[in-house]
């Protein structure tokens, strides 16, 4: 089995699927069970990605056959759920910081050497040393100021550190190979939060929308017409593996069909008619 | 004393530290109690203070090439007077412009823009023009155009993103007449209630629309936005003149198939 | 043990139930602000909004009431005031407990009070 690291790109909002409501969210983004991080299920991505594929013969060789032919062999690859990487977070200090955890960089590790690469750093995973400590790249980066740095209404001390500069370095490079500005931002906004704050964020700091449905010809709130949806929020990253078991496709076909699939923007998730889900997938590892 | 965080009291000028014009709104005011108001004129001021972030023109970018390489035609909105999208939101203000989450700018959601082009239908255009019935076997154009209760619409409404430089948020004030009418407490409204001016923030500019779909779908969807925004206009107190804009078209110089600014997508 | 969630959920439950024979413009102004507190302290964070519904209570029984319900379940005498001194680990612990309270109260809200999440009612 061949795999490949996957990242998913959010251009405008994504609701990846309906988790458990919780009291104040009626439609709130699906989450692992165990440690409450919004995920993408990876049988949607496949099937956006089947839908991407125009060549019928194919599709069929590479996703396996359409659900009412019944089973006759499996698809030749696989796709993981793609967990949520970056959160864009609201930051007092320079409008947004990119926040992510010692453990989702864990697992983002995990995964790249899944993918057979070579040059994710080796090095120690930044990690705050305190729950009110978080880590940045660089000195004098965007989202910093006199030591500090705020995410929404929560005050952390800021801390510089070597790895975290070559953590967002690698991902800017997976994420904008060809585009030096978006590296360099990344540099600048990347913020590493202890695990625990990383989990507040996630219950608190994703985009929630009230959607209303207005009587007919009136502009009051119709009868259950009040809803508030959570979404993903522009500039989310997510990431996960996509795997090649060779049945009646090859690896390289396999591939190669992903990398064709993901040259446009593909819509992912519900409510596409109002624009939502528009995501820009990126596709590293192998030799 | 005030009612933010104590951790938090010492941050000024929002201006300054470059911040999140959405998150200046919803936390950083300084005392909300209800005899302060010069708190909230004053929260209204700073968030319109806050200037464009810098990495936003640069997504702009990539977002209209995006659009472009996912079959989206595309047109630009002008607001004539003052608008206030953000309907149902929760916000220290009553009213409130909708700010884009991760950069803090104003924006009109695409379900905005789909409600009033679907309510400018349903009002003016006839039968077709309706939610047909249900014992109708066949779509009609409004089912095809916006959805009906069987599929989803053949239409896509982004949201409509402003041209990097040409907005601005705009300090406002509406003045309450009958707040314990407006607030459904089932009180006729009277002339001895006392007008009380609530701040709240509008903006202006020129923003990007963007429909995706079947080509003569599109086209129609544009013709009735172009209608209903001049017409209706967009959002919150539309009887009071706000909300109208002028829908034309884009101009592409430049901007076709440049993918090479694309983020380097492989 | 019982959880979090289920000692909650008692207390809850006999606060609200204490409110069921109120007249119907308190039920309805105490249970709307219930459904209406979790989207707040999403938006503005638990300070502001507890500093929201701090000034409600000084005009409106019914919110003063549930201001008081509130800091009964989760065990704080003076809420609002911790609310803003915490620390960022006590904030967000707060946070937690506070919503994880709302939680019931906007259930038995709808389920003891009749008030359902979008009734119409503000003030």
């Amino acid at each position: 089995m061949k795999a490949r690291l996957l990242f998913v790109h959010v251009l405008s909002a994504l609701h990846p699927g309906t988790g458990q409501g919780v009291g104040a969210i009626d439609l709130p983004v699906a989450r692992e069970k165990s440690t409450g991080i919004p995920y993408l299920p990876g049988s949607s991505l496949k099937g956006v990605l089947r839908e991407a594929c125009s060549d019928k013969e194919l599709t069929r060789r590479v996703y396996g056959p359409d659900t009412d032919e019944g089973a006759e062999y499996a698809g030749s690859i696989q796709v993981s759920d793609q967990r949520l990487l970056l959160l864009p977070v609201r930051s007092l200090v320079g409008t947004f910081a990119w926040v992510t955890s010692p453990y989702i960089l864990r697992r983002l590790l995990r995964d790249a050497q899944a993918a057979e690469i070579k040059d994710v750093p080796s090095g120690s995973i930044p990690s705050p040393a305190e729950e009110n400590r978080c880590v940045v790249s660089v000195e004098g980066a965007a989202i910093l100021r006199d030591g500090k740095v705020v995410l929404e209404d929560l005050d952390l001390q800021g801390d510089v550190a070597a790895e975290a500069r070559q953590w967002a370095e690698w991902m800017g490079a997976q994420l904008f190979p060809d585009d030096e500005y978006w590296r360099r931002a990344l540099v600048e906004r990347l913020c590493v939060v202890h695990d625990g704050v990383f989990g507040f964020l996630l219950e608190t700091g994703t985009e929630v929308v009230a959607r209303v449905r207005l009587e007919e010809n009136k502009k009051t709130v119709a009868q259950g017409g009040l809803w508030y949806e959570e979404m993903l929020p522009v500039e989310t990253v997510l990431c996960g593996l996509v795997s090649a078991l060779p049945v009646k496709a090859t690896v390289e076909e396999v591939f190669s069909t992903v990398a064709d699939a993901i040259r446009k923007p593909l819509h992912i998730g519900g409510k596409t008619t109002v624009g939502r889900g528009l995501c820009k997938l990126t596709m590293t590892g192998g030799a | 004393m005030g009612t933010r965080r104590r951790a938090l009291e010492s941050w000024e000028r929002p201006d300054t530290l470059r911040s999140h014009a959405g998150l200046w709104l919803d936390k950083f005011i300084k005392d909300q109690t209800s005899v302060d108001t010069t708190s909230k004129r004053d929260l209204v001021v700073e968030v319109s203070s806050i200037p464009e972030p810098e990495v936003y023109q640069h997504w702009f970018k990539l977002w209209r090439a995006d659009l472009t390489s996912c079959g989206a035609q595309l047109r630009m909105a002008a607001t004539i007077g003052r608008m206030a999208v953000g309907l149902g939101n929760e916000t220290v203000l009553e009213t409130s412009v909708t700010l884009h989450r991760t950069f803090g700018v104003p924006y009109i959601p695409g379900s905005a823009l789909k409600g009033t082009a679907a309510r400018f239908a349903r009002e003016y255009l006839g039968e077709k023009w309706r939610p047909r019935n249900s014992d109708d076997k066949k779509p009609n154009a409004y089912g095809i155009l916006f959805g009906d209760t069987d599929s989803a619409g053949y239409v896509t409404f982004f949201d409509a993103l402003p041209l990097p430089g040409l907005w601005h948020l705009r300090p406002d004030v509406v003045t309450v007449h009958h707040p314990a009418y407006y607030r459904n407490e089932s009180e006729p409204p009277a002339d001895w209630d006392s007008p009380i001016p609530v701040p709240f923030l509008s903006a202006t500019g020129k923003f990007l629309v963007a429909l995706a779909g079947p080509p003569r779908w599109v086209a129609a969807g544009f013709d009735i936005l172009r209608h209903a925004l001049f017409q209706l206009g967009i959002g919150a107190k539309t009887s009071s003149g706000y909300g109208r804009m002028i829908l034309e078209e884009f101009e592409q110089s430049g901007q076709r198939g440049r993918n090479a600014e694309r983020r380097g997508y492989r | 043990m019982r959880t979090r969630s289920q000692i909650y959920a008692l207390k809850v439950y006999d606060q609200v139930r204490g409110m069921a024979d109120r007249e119907e413009d308190f039920r309805k102004k105490y249970g709307s602000m219930a459904h209406r507190l979790p989207a707040l302290i999403r938006s503005s964070g638990l300070a502001q909004a507890l500093g929201f519904l701090e000034t409600r209570a000084t005009r409106e029984k019914a919110h003063a009431m549930l201001l008081q319900h509130i800091e009964e379940a989760v065990g704080e005498s003076s809420l609002v005031c911790r609310s803003r001194k915490a620390d960022l680990c006590e904030y967000m612990s707060l946070t937690r407990k506070v919503m994880l309270a709302l939680e019931w109260y906007g259930r038995f809200a709808e389920s003891v009070l009749g008030v359902k999440k979008d009734s119409n009612v503000e003030g």
